[in-house]
């Protein structure tokens, strides 16, 4: 059994959001960082953070972490300021990054003696239960692990002392099916428990079957706060339709939600976004064949809505 | 349950990380102080033919190679000829800024400086705890270069004071850290080891040619008094034994190193 009181009644300031950056801005001398970023997690959210690569997703995570002091703007984790107070926010804190590396010459176990004499107070049971969830081996020096096995022990080092937020950058990297699968699960449970996550990736697959809400960030800049069902309603449709016979090629010229269309003879595709049923009417008129539909997947929301900008 | 204190955690974690190196640098010279011990009945045979011929080498001469005495044919002599002058010094002072250097700049570059700091500890704590390694393992070194010159001496029936020999060891283990706690500041403000390990072995062979070379030139030019060498070779402890207020200045650099090193990480964004 799961000890999931550690999650509860701490004294963390709980009453404002879990982490809020406000302005948050970062310049590397003169070269652009992050600009401006603001946004707020609530408690018990899965938080996606996406964006191509140097979109400055590392960069917010990164001075959420302490490793890099904002320009301008500030970040906080359960009310402590992530640089004032990154001593107390940290006890509260579980962050993982496939961008480090673990102590390459001690055994996983080693390692989370470490952390715990670091950290003090782990509930044993708890760091048993995960080590047994991702099937994770500690018995080996870590330089001797493949690196999956090597992000299931930073993973296991991230969650080992129940933390009430847990930050996440590209966690999933060069994991097999069944061990994502496993995190994915990990990430729930915590989620159940009251933990918040801010998963950052661009793998938007995994985005989409976890998150709840998600950040985008294109240039140093967060483009858009929008919650993951959202998106999905919005999503682009995918329609293949043969007819029985030749039809118009203007017959669908006029539709506004239209993205594209190609008419071939008695054949029609077509990728169209929000509400399909007046081109279902009109494709209606004519006898059909057949007619294959497909939703779009996040990634496709994603590239059309911002892969231009 | 009391835990053990999170500095003293990252010392024992940075010794056991390092042991390996640090029981090489041990066995190593302990078996040159050995050694060089045991071949002093040999060159106290030659009695004042050697020291007069060391006496007629040129003063710069004298200065480099030989730590300002030419009194081989006396236990104190040949150990600060042969021994405390310069390899020593430079023997510790390289495996000291190695260490020195790979606490936080070593750390950073092999990317496992962010796991250490996820955890709830201030970066002034992790300054510490490093320092304080940097002085154990030191201590296991030196420790190995007294038992090595101490087993030397008993087994040649050197007439030379414990204490002396331990003074001398000290002397040297506080310069060392000189140049440890330098090697960890250039770290912990640039997170570059190369950085740090090349403008601390500047800094002390730019010390070791000052001392040598600037009295030839100008004799009364003080300049030569305050290089980080000369702060550690004029003190001679195998002849007075340990005086507090020779090796002031020494610890002195090695706390405002410290103090540095801790100031310029607290600032710092890192690198990985």
């Amino acid at each position: 059994m799961i000890n999931t009181t550690a999650l509860i009644g701490t004294d963390a300031k709980v009453d404002s959001p879990t982490i809020r950056t406000d302005n948050l801005t970062k310049y590397y001398g003169s070269s652009r960082g992050i600009n401006g970023v603001r946004f707020s997690v609530k408690r018990g959210e899965i938080f996606g953070f996406l964006g191509p690569n140097g979109s400055g997703k590392s960069t917010t995570l990164r001075i959420l972490l302490n490793s890099l002091t904002p320009t301008q703007g500030s970040a906080s984790i359960l009310g402590f300021n992530c640089q004032q107070d990154y001593v107390e926010a940290h006890k509260h804190i579980g962050s993982f990054s496939n961008d480090i590396s673990l102590y390459e010459n001690m055994r996983g176990s080693e390692l989370l003696t470490y952390l715990t004499n670091l950290r003090g107070n782990i509930d044993q049971e708890y760091t048993n239960h995960i080590v047994q969830e991702l099937q994770c081996d500690l018995s080996h020096p870590i330089r001797t692990l493949s690196s999956g096995n090597k992000t299931k022990v930073g993973l296991v080092a991230a969650v080992m002392h129940h933390p009430e937020v847990l930050i996440l950058d590209e966690p999933t990297t060069g994991l097999d099916p069944i061990v994502r699968q496993s995190v994915f699960r990990l990430l729930r449970d915590l989620q159940t428990e009251g933990c918040t996550v801010l998963l950052s990736s661009h793998d938007l697959t995994e985005v989409e079957r976890v998150c709840d809400r998600v950040a985008i960030m294109l240039e140093g800049k967060l483009v858009a706060v929008e919650r993951i069902d959202d998106l999905q309603q919005a999503s682009l449709h995918h329609l293949f339709i043969q007819f029985e016979e030749e039809i118009p090629k203007d017959i669908l010229s006029s539709d506004p939600n239209i993205i594209s269309s190609i008419i071939e003879s008695s054949s029609m595709s077509l990728t169209a976004e929000g509400d399909i049923s007046k081109i279902l009417q009109i494709i209606s008129k004519y006898p059909i064949k057949n007619l294959i539909s497909r939703k779009s997947s996040l990634e496709e929301i994603f590239l059309h809505r911002y892969g231009e900008k | 349950m009391n835990r053990t204190p999170v500095p003293i955690t990252i010392a024992l974690h940075m010794l056991k990380s390092k042991r390996r190196s640090i029981f090489v640098w041990g066995i190593s010279i302990t078996s040159l102080a050995s050694v060089i011990a045991l071949f002093f009945p040999y060159v106290e045979a030659m009695g004042n033919d050697l020291d007069q011929m060391l006496a007629s080498l040129p003063e710069s001469a004298q200065r480099a190679f030989l730590g300002g005495t030419t009194d081989h044919s006396s236990p104190e002599g040949y150990f600060q000829i042969e021994l405390f002058a310069l390899m020593a010094p430079a023997l510790i002072g390289i495996f000291a800024i190695n260490l020195g250097s790979a606490a936080i700049a070593g750390e950073e570059a092999a990317r496992t400086l962010p796991l250490l700091l996820s955890a709830p500890v201030s970066r002034s704590k992790v300054i510490i705890g490093k320092f304080i390694g940097l002085v154990l393992a030191a201590g296991i070194v030196c420790a190995g270069l007294y038992l090595g010159l101490q087993a030397g001496v008993l087994m040649s029936g050197i007439d030379l004071a414990w204490d002396k020999l331990l003074a001398a060891t000290l002397n040297v283990m506080f310069f060392g850290l000189s140049l440890g706690t330098v090697a960890l500041a250039i770290g912990c403000s640039t997170g570059n080891t190369a950085a740090s390990q090349g403008l601390t072995a500047l800094l002390f062979v730019i010390g070791y040619l000052q001392f040598t070379f600037i009295p030839l030139i100008d004799e009364g030019n003080w300049l030569y008094e305050v290089s980080i060498y000369s702060l550690y070779i004029v003190n001679e402890p195998l002849l007075k034994g340990l005086q507090i207020l020779d090796v002031t200045p020494m610890l002195v650099i090695i706390s405002i190193t410290v103090m540095l090193a801790i100031s310029s990480f607290r600032r710092r964004d890192l690198h990985h």
